[in-house]
Protein backbone atom coordinates (compact mmCIF):
# COMPACT_ATOMS: atom_id res chain seq x y z
CA UNK A 1 0.00 0.00 0.00
CA UNK A 2 2.75 2.39 0.73
CA UNK A 3 4.38 1.50 -2.35
CA UNK A 4 1.16 2.43 -4.57
CA UNK A 5 0.81 6.08 -1.88
CA UNK A 6 4.42 7.07 -3.33
CA UNK A 7 3.90 5.80 -6.61
CA UNK A 8 0.72 8.16 -6.90
CA UNK A 9 2.29 11.47 -5.17
CA UNK A 10 5.93 10.87 -7.47
CA UNK A 11 3.40 10.11 -10.55
CA UNK A 12 1.94 14.12 -9.13
CA UNK A 13 5.34 15.68 -8.92
CA UNK A 14 6.29 14.19 -12.19
CA UNK A 15 3.60 15.40 -13.77
CA UNK A 16 3.82 18.98 -12.16
CA UNK A 17 7.55 19.13 -13.54
CA UNK A 18 6.65 18.38 -16.94
CA UNK A 19 3.88 20.55 -16.56
CA UNK A 20 6.51 23.48 -16.09
CA UNK A 21 8.55 22.03 -18.76
CA UNK A 22 5.71 22.38 -21.26
CA UNK A 23 4.87 26.12 -19.74
CA UNK A 24 1.39 25.16 -18.60
CA UNK A 25 -0.91 28.00 -17.83
CA UNK A 26 -0.37 27.74 -13.47
CA UNK A 27 -4.22 28.20 -13.03
CA UNK A 28 -4.45 24.56 -14.49
CA UNK A 29 -1.65 23.12 -12.93
CA UNK A 30 -3.61 22.04 -9.36
CA UNK A 31 -5.79 20.00 -12.37
CA UNK A 32 -3.31 18.46 -14.38
CA UNK A 33 -1.71 16.87 -11.10
CA UNK A 34 -4.34 15.20 -9.95
CA UNK A 35 -4.47 13.99 -13.83
CA UNK A 36 -1.10 12.29 -13.26
CA UNK A 37 -2.04 10.54 -10.26
CA UNK A 38 -5.77 9.59 -12.21
CA UNK A 39 -3.82 7.92 -14.89
CA UNK A 40 -1.54 5.84 -12.88
CA UNK A 41 -4.60 5.03 -10.80
CA UNK A 42 -6.21 3.62 -13.82
CA UNK A 43 -2.87 1.20 -14.83
CA UNK A 44 -2.87 0.05 -11.03
CA UNK A 45 -6.61 -0.64 -11.19
CA UNK A 46 -6.28 -2.34 -14.78
CA UNK A 47 -3.41 -4.41 -13.58
CA UNK A 48 -5.43 -5.59 -10.44
CA UNK A 49 -8.17 -6.91 -13.10
CA UNK A 50 -6.37 -7.95 -16.29
CA UNK A 51 -2.39 -8.03 -15.42
CA UNK A 52 -0.01 -8.11 -18.89
CA UNK A 53 1.07 -5.07 -20.10
CA UNK A 54 -1.39 -3.85 -22.94
CA UNK A 55 -4.82 -3.74 -21.13
CA UNK A 56 -4.04 -1.65 -17.94
CA UNK A 57 -2.15 1.07 -20.60
CA UNK A 58 -5.16 1.02 -22.28
CA UNK A 59 -7.71 1.50 -19.12
CA UNK A 60 -4.74 4.48 -17.92
CA UNK A 61 -4.89 6.00 -21.39
CA UNK A 62 -8.65 6.25 -21.71
CA UNK A 63 -9.15 7.31 -18.32
CA UNK A 64 -6.36 10.29 -19.63
CA UNK A 65 -8.23 11.33 -22.37
CA UNK A 66 -11.58 11.07 -20.88
CA UNK A 67 -10.58 13.22 -17.50
CA UNK A 68 -8.76 15.70 -20.75
CA UNK A 69 -11.94 16.58 -22.39
CA UNK A 70 -13.71 16.93 -19.56
CA UNK A 71 -11.40 19.03 -17.74
CA UNK A 72 -10.96 20.95 -21.23
CA UNK A 73 -14.78 21.58 -21.07
CA UNK A 74 -15.02 22.69 -17.84
CA UNK A 75 -11.92 25.20 -17.65
CA UNK A 76 -12.01 26.15 -21.59
CA UNK A 77 -8.87 25.00 -22.35
CA UNK A 78 -7.24 22.81 -24.93
CA UNK A 79 -7.36 19.38 -23.40
CA UNK A 80 -3.65 19.03 -25.30
CA UNK A 81 -2.82 21.06 -21.60
CA UNK A 82 -4.11 18.56 -19.92
CA UNK A 83 -3.45 15.02 -21.61
CA UNK A 84 0.63 15.50 -22.31
CA UNK A 85 2.13 16.37 -18.83
CA UNK A 86 -0.12 13.72 -17.40
CA UNK A 87 0.65 10.87 -19.72
CA UNK A 88 4.34 11.74 -18.93
CA UNK A 89 4.33 9.00 -16.20
CA UNK A 90 2.86 5.86 -18.65
CA UNK A 91 6.04 6.82 -20.67
CA UNK A 92 7.73 3.01 -20.48
CA UNK A 93 11.12 4.77 -19.64
CA UNK A 94 12.22 2.01 -17.04
CA UNK A 95 11.24 -0.95 -19.69
CA UNK A 96 13.50 1.13 -22.47
CA UNK A 97 16.20 1.31 -19.93
CA UNK A 98 16.32 -2.47 -19.13
CA UNK A 99 16.25 -3.47 -22.90
CA UNK A 100 18.81 -1.10 -23.77
CA UNK A 101 20.80 -2.74 -20.46
CA UNK A 102 20.35 -6.27 -21.88
CA UNK A 103 21.31 -5.67 -25.44
CA UNK A 104 24.71 -3.71 -24.25
CA UNK A 105 25.02 -6.89 -22.21
CA UNK A 106 24.49 -9.15 -25.18
CA UNK A 107 21.25 -10.74 -23.68
CA UNK A 108 19.22 -10.83 -26.73
CA UNK A 109 15.75 -12.82 -25.34
CA UNK A 110 15.79 -10.81 -22.68
CA UNK A 111 16.10 -7.82 -25.12
CA UNK A 112 13.51 -8.88 -27.33
CA UNK A 113 11.09 -9.57 -24.48
CA UNK A 114 11.89 -6.41 -22.98
CA UNK A 115 11.78 -4.33 -26.34
CA UNK A 116 8.10 -5.88 -26.87
CA UNK A 117 6.89 -5.26 -23.36
CA UNK A 118 7.71 -1.31 -24.55
CA UNK A 119 6.06 -1.20 -27.56
CA UNK A 120 3.12 -2.63 -26.07
CA UNK A 121 2.80 -0.25 -23.61
CA UNK A 122 3.20 2.46 -26.16
CA UNK A 123 0.33 0.56 -27.94
CA UNK A 124 -2.04 0.20 -25.12
CA UNK A 125 -1.50 4.30 -24.15
CA UNK A 126 -2.53 4.99 -27.65
CA UNK A 127 -4.85 2.62 -27.76
CA UNK A 128 -6.88 4.06 -24.63
CA UNK A 129 -6.04 7.82 -25.80
CA UNK A 130 -8.08 7.43 -29.58
CA UNK A 131 -11.25 5.54 -28.20
CA UNK A 132 -11.18 8.23 -25.27
CA UNK A 133 -11.00 11.03 -28.40
CA UNK A 134 -13.48 9.12 -30.72
CA UNK A 135 -16.07 9.24 -27.71
CA UNK A 136 -15.48 12.76 -27.35
CA UNK A 137 -15.85 13.66 -30.72
CA UNK A 138 -18.87 11.34 -31.06
CA UNK A 139 -20.51 13.31 -28.28
CA UNK A 140 -19.61 16.73 -29.59
CA UNK A 141 -21.43 15.78 -32.92
CA UNK A 142 -24.65 14.73 -31.15
CA UNK A 143 -24.33 18.17 -28.69
CA UNK A 144 -24.41 20.10 -31.97
CA UNK A 145 -27.41 18.11 -33.43
CA UNK A 146 -29.03 18.75 -30.00
CA UNK A 147 -28.02 22.48 -30.89
CA UNK A 148 -29.86 22.66 -34.55
CA UNK A 149 -32.88 20.87 -33.04
CA UNK A 150 -33.33 23.29 -30.38
CA UNK A 151 -33.04 26.24 -33.00
CA UNK B 1 -9.80 44.55 -48.95
CA UNK B 2 -7.23 45.61 -51.52
CA UNK B 3 -4.96 43.04 -52.54
CA UNK B 4 -1.72 44.95 -51.15
CA UNK B 5 -3.80 44.44 -47.74
CA UNK B 6 -4.99 40.51 -48.55
CA UNK B 7 -1.22 39.80 -49.01
CA UNK B 8 -0.52 41.24 -45.11
CA UNK B 9 -3.68 39.58 -43.79
CA UNK B 10 -2.16 36.49 -45.49
CA UNK B 11 1.10 36.87 -43.97
CA UNK B 12 -0.04 37.37 -40.40
CA UNK B 13 -1.94 34.43 -40.61
CA UNK B 14 0.55 31.95 -41.64
CA UNK B 15 2.50 33.38 -38.95
CA UNK B 16 -0.19 32.60 -36.68
CA UNK B 17 -0.22 28.87 -38.09
CA UNK B 18 3.92 28.75 -37.45
CA UNK B 19 3.48 29.89 -34.28
CA UNK B 20 0.26 26.87 -33.38
CA UNK B 21 2.59 24.57 -34.70
CA UNK B 22 5.59 25.31 -33.04
CA UNK B 23 4.25 25.32 -29.93
CA UNK B 24 2.60 22.28 -30.28
CA UNK B 25 -0.68 22.20 -31.75
CA UNK B 26 -2.33 19.22 -33.83
CA UNK B 27 -2.31 19.57 -37.57
CA UNK B 28 -6.02 19.54 -37.34
CA UNK B 29 -6.23 22.13 -34.86
CA UNK B 30 -3.78 24.37 -36.95
CA UNK B 31 -5.80 24.04 -40.27
CA UNK B 32 -8.94 24.29 -37.89
CA UNK B 33 -8.21 27.80 -36.44
CA UNK B 34 -6.62 29.37 -39.81
CA UNK B 35 -9.83 28.42 -41.96
CA UNK B 36 -12.25 30.12 -39.19
CA UNK B 37 -9.98 33.30 -39.09
CA UNK B 38 -10.38 33.55 -43.06
CA UNK B 39 -13.99 32.80 -42.85
CA UNK B 40 -14.50 35.77 -40.76
CA UNK B 41 -12.65 38.22 -42.34
CA UNK B 42 -14.76 37.15 -45.43
CA UNK B 43 -12.91 34.77 -47.32
CA UNK B 44 -14.80 33.26 -49.98
CA UNK B 45 -12.74 30.04 -49.81
CA UNK B 46 -9.65 29.30 -47.84
CA UNK B 47 -7.19 26.04 -48.59
CA UNK B 48 -5.26 25.51 -45.97
CA UNK B 49 -2.77 22.70 -45.63
CA UNK B 50 -0.49 21.88 -42.91
CA UNK B 51 1.97 19.49 -42.35
CA UNK B 52 5.08 19.02 -40.02
CA UNK B 53 7.78 21.46 -42.12
CA UNK B 54 5.42 23.80 -43.76
CA UNK B 55 2.06 25.85 -44.36
CA UNK B 56 0.66 26.75 -47.29
CA UNK B 57 -2.74 28.56 -47.23
CA UNK B 58 -4.95 29.80 -50.59
CA UNK B 59 -7.52 32.41 -49.92
CA UNK B 60 -9.68 33.39 -52.41
CA UNK B 61 -11.03 37.44 -50.83
CA UNK B 62 -14.41 38.56 -52.90
CA UNK B 63 -13.90 40.48 -56.50
CA UNK B 64 -9.70 39.37 -55.69
CA UNK B 65 -7.82 36.80 -57.51
CA UNK B 66 -6.30 33.84 -54.78
CA UNK B 67 -3.56 34.33 -53.31
CA UNK B 68 -0.64 31.81 -52.26
CA UNK B 69 1.62 32.08 -49.14
CA UNK B 70 3.90 29.29 -47.90
CA UNK B 71 5.78 29.22 -44.63
CA UNK B 72 8.84 26.27 -44.08
CA UNK B 73 9.18 25.36 -41.10
CA UNK B 74 12.79 24.68 -40.00
CA UNK B 75 12.45 23.37 -36.49
CA UNK B 76 9.94 22.30 -34.15
CA UNK B 77 10.25 24.81 -31.47
CA UNK B 78 9.77 23.75 -27.50
CA UNK B 79 6.31 22.86 -26.42
CA UNK B 80 4.24 25.52 -25.21
CA UNK B 81 0.73 25.15 -23.81
CA UNK B 82 0.69 28.85 -22.12
CA UNK B 83 1.19 30.02 -25.70
CA UNK B 84 -1.52 27.07 -27.22
CA UNK B 85 -4.18 28.66 -24.85
CA UNK B 86 -3.38 32.27 -26.00
CA UNK B 87 -3.65 31.89 -29.44
CA UNK B 88 -6.42 29.68 -29.02
CA UNK B 89 -8.40 32.54 -27.34
CA UNK B 90 -7.10 35.32 -29.53
CA UNK B 91 -8.50 33.06 -32.53
CA UNK B 92 -11.54 32.83 -30.79
CA UNK B 93 -11.54 36.65 -29.64
CA UNK B 94 -11.23 37.55 -33.66
CA UNK B 95 -13.09 35.20 -35.14
CA UNK B 96 -16.28 36.74 -32.65
CA UNK B 97 -15.13 40.72 -33.58
CA UNK B 98 -12.36 40.39 -36.91
CA UNK B 99 -10.30 44.00 -36.15
CA UNK B 100 -8.31 45.42 -38.85
CA UNK B 101 -5.47 43.72 -40.16
CA UNK B 102 -2.83 46.03 -38.35
CA UNK B 103 -4.62 45.17 -35.18
CA UNK B 104 -4.90 41.23 -36.05
CA UNK B 105 -1.01 41.84 -36.29
CA UNK B 106 -0.30 43.70 -33.07
CA UNK B 107 -2.23 41.50 -30.61
CA UNK B 108 -0.23 38.37 -32.44
CA UNK B 109 2.90 40.27 -31.84
CA UNK B 110 2.12 40.74 -28.25
CA UNK B 111 1.43 37.47 -27.35
CA UNK B 112 4.38 36.03 -29.37
CA UNK B 113 6.26 38.46 -27.04
CA UNK B 114 6.01 36.59 -24.15
CA UNK B 115 8.37 34.16 -23.79
CA UNK B 116 8.75 31.42 -21.11
CA UNK B 117 10.67 31.73 -18.35
CA UNK B 118 14.30 29.35 -18.45
CA UNK B 119 14.26 28.80 -14.58
CA UNK B 120 10.92 27.10 -15.20
CA UNK B 121 12.12 24.73 -17.18
CA UNK B 122 15.06 23.88 -15.27
CA UNK B 123 12.80 23.54 -12.11
CA UNK B 124 10.40 21.58 -14.56
CA UNK B 125 13.09 19.22 -15.53
CA UNK B 126 14.98 19.03 -11.77
CA UNK B 127 10.96 17.96 -10.06
CA UNK B 128 10.14 15.69 -13.14
CA UNK B 129 13.94 13.78 -13.41
CA UNK B 130 13.54 13.39 -9.45
CA UNK B 131 10.08 12.44 -8.97
CA UNK B 132 10.55 10.05 -12.19
CA UNK B 133 13.21 8.46 -10.01
CA UNK B 134 11.11 7.68 -7.04
CA UNK B 135 8.07 6.36 -9.19
CA UNK B 136 10.43 3.96 -10.57
CA UNK B 137 11.40 2.49 -7.32
CA UNK B 138 14.69 5.04 -6.57
CA UNK B 139 15.58 6.15 -3.12
CA UNK B 140 15.36 9.97 -2.34
CA UNK B 141 18.96 9.84 -2.61
CA UNK B 142 18.94 8.86 -6.07
CA UNK B 143 16.26 11.26 -6.60
CA UNK B 144 18.90 14.21 -5.73
CA UNK B 145 21.51 12.90 -7.96
CA UNK B 146 18.51 12.78 -10.76
CA UNK B 147 18.32 16.49 -10.53
CA UNK B 148 21.79 17.15 -10.46
CA UNK B 149 22.30 15.30 -13.93
CA UNK B 150 18.45 16.89 -14.90
CA UNK B 151 20.31 20.34 -14.66
CA UNK B 152 23.29 18.90 -16.56
CA UNK B 153 20.69 18.32 -19.22
CA UNK B 154 18.63 21.41 -19.18
CA UNK B 155 22.17 22.98 -19.80
CA UNK B 156 23.35 20.78 -22.74
CA UNK B 157 19.81 21.73 -23.95
CA UNK B 158 20.16 25.39 -23.99
CA UNK B 159 23.52 26.03 -25.02
CA UNK B 160 24.39 22.89 -26.74
CA UNK B 161 21.79 22.20 -28.66
CA UNK B 162 22.73 24.62 -31.53
CA UNK B 163 26.02 23.09 -32.19
CA UNK B 164 24.74 19.91 -33.61
CA UNK B 165 23.39 18.74 -36.99
CA UNK B 166 20.18 17.62 -35.76
CA UNK B 167 17.98 16.83 -32.56
CA UNK B 168 18.90 13.31 -33.56
CA UNK B 169 22.48 13.67 -32.97
CA UNK B 170 22.36 15.96 -29.90
CA UNK B 171 19.82 13.20 -28.46
CA UNK B 172 22.58 10.86 -28.99
CA UNK B 173 25.07 12.85 -27.25
CA UNK B 174 23.17 14.28 -24.38
CA UNK B 175 22.13 10.78 -23.50
CA UNK B 176 25.50 9.42 -23.59
CA UNK B 177 27.05 11.66 -21.63
CA UNK B 178 23.69 12.08 -18.71
CA UNK B 179 24.38 8.40 -19.32
CA UNK B 180 28.28 8.50 -18.13
CA UNK B 181 27.82 11.01 -15.89
CA UNK B 182 25.04 8.90 -13.91
CA UNK B 183 27.37 5.67 -14.14
CA UNK B 184 30.54 7.57 -12.93
CA UNK B 185 28.78 9.38 -9.70
CA UNK B 186 27.75 5.91 -8.68
CA UNK B 187 30.77 4.60 -9.03
CA UNK B 188 31.71 7.23 -6.28
CA UNK B 189 28.75 6.71 -4.12
CA UNK B 190 28.33 3.28 -4.10
CA UNK B 191 24.60 3.42 -2.29
CA UNK B 192 23.21 4.93 -5.18
CA UNK B 193 21.49 2.90 -7.63
CA UNK B 194 22.10 3.76 -11.35
CA UNK B 195 19.60 2.22 -13.27
CA UNK B 196 16.67 4.40 -11.05
CA UNK B 197 18.86 7.73 -12.14
CA UNK B 198 19.36 7.39 -15.56
CA UNK B 199 15.74 6.04 -15.82
CA UNK B 200 14.31 8.95 -14.07
CA UNK B 201 16.64 11.44 -15.84
CA UNK B 202 15.62 9.35 -19.20
CA UNK B 203 12.19 10.52 -19.50
CA UNK B 204 13.65 14.03 -19.90
CA UNK B 205 14.55 12.96 -23.17
CA UNK B 206 12.22 10.43 -24.36
CA UNK B 207 10.43 12.03 -27.24
CA UNK B 208 6.92 11.01 -25.20
CA UNK B 209 4.83 14.37 -26.17
CA UNK B 210 5.88 13.96 -29.85
CA UNK B 211 4.96 10.24 -30.11
CA UNK B 212 1.44 11.36 -28.54
CA UNK B 213 0.85 14.04 -30.67
CA UNK B 214 1.62 11.99 -33.78
CA UNK B 215 -0.51 9.38 -33.05
CA UNK B 216 -3.23 11.72 -32.32
CA UNK B 217 -2.32 13.25 -35.66
CA UNK B 218 -2.86 9.93 -37.64
CA UNK B 219 -5.95 9.16 -35.42
CA UNK B 220 -7.53 12.86 -36.77
CA UNK B 221 -6.65 11.94 -40.51
CA UNK B 222 -3.78 14.03 -40.96
CA UNK B 223 -1.88 10.87 -41.87
CA UNK B 224 1.43 12.35 -43.68
CA UNK B 225 1.87 14.77 -41.14
CA UNK B 226 1.64 11.91 -38.37
CA UNK B 227 3.58 9.60 -39.77
CA UNK B 228 6.84 12.34 -40.52
CA UNK B 229 6.69 12.77 -36.35
CA UNK B 230 5.98 9.18 -35.88
CA UNK B 231 8.94 8.55 -37.66
CA UNK B 232 11.04 11.55 -36.08
CA UNK B 233 9.94 10.19 -32.92
CA UNK B 234 10.88 7.07 -32.90
CA UNK B 235 14.59 7.90 -34.50
CA UNK B 236 15.07 10.15 -31.82
CA UNK B 237 13.86 7.06 -29.40
CA UNK B 238 16.36 5.15 -30.80
CA UNK B 239 19.34 7.31 -30.67
CA UNK B 240 18.87 8.05 -26.74
CA UNK B 241 18.79 4.36 -26.44
CA UNK B 242 21.92 4.39 -28.20
CA UNK B 243 23.87 7.14 -26.96
CA UNK B 244 22.80 5.19 -22.86
CA UNK B 245 24.16 1.88 -24.84
CA UNK B 246 26.94 3.73 -25.73
CA UNK B 247 27.95 5.08 -22.07
CA UNK B 248 26.83 1.25 -20.37
CA UNK B 249 29.28 -0.32 -22.56
CA UNK B 250 31.85 2.67 -22.07
CA UNK B 251 31.26 2.14 -18.60
CA UNK B 252 32.04 -1.29 -18.21
CA UNK B 253 35.28 -1.52 -20.21
CA UNK B 254 36.22 1.43 -18.00
CA UNK B 255 35.29 0.99 -14.57
CA UNK B 256 34.11 -2.56 -14.04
Amino acid sequence: MTKVIIQLISAAVTTGGFALIYHTNRRLLPYIVVGGSLGWLGYLAGFHYWGGVFLPNLLAGFTLAAYAEIMARVKTAPATAFFLPSAIPLVPGSTLYYCMNAIANSHYTEAAQLGWKTAMCALGIAGGMAIGWCLADFNRKLHMIHIRHEK
Amino acid sequence: MQEKEISRFLRVLIRMGGALKNCGAEVYRVEDTLNRIAKAYGAQEANVLVITSSIVVTLTMPENEPLTQTLRLRKGGSTDLLLLEQLNALSRKICAAPPSVQEFERRLDEVLHNRPDPRLFLLGSILGAGASTVFFGGTLADAALAGCIAVLICLMQQKLAGFFMNQIEFQFVASFIGGAAVFLMCELLPMLHADKVIIGDIMLLIPGMMLTNSISDILLGDVISGSIRLIEAVMLAASLALGIMAAIILMQGVIF
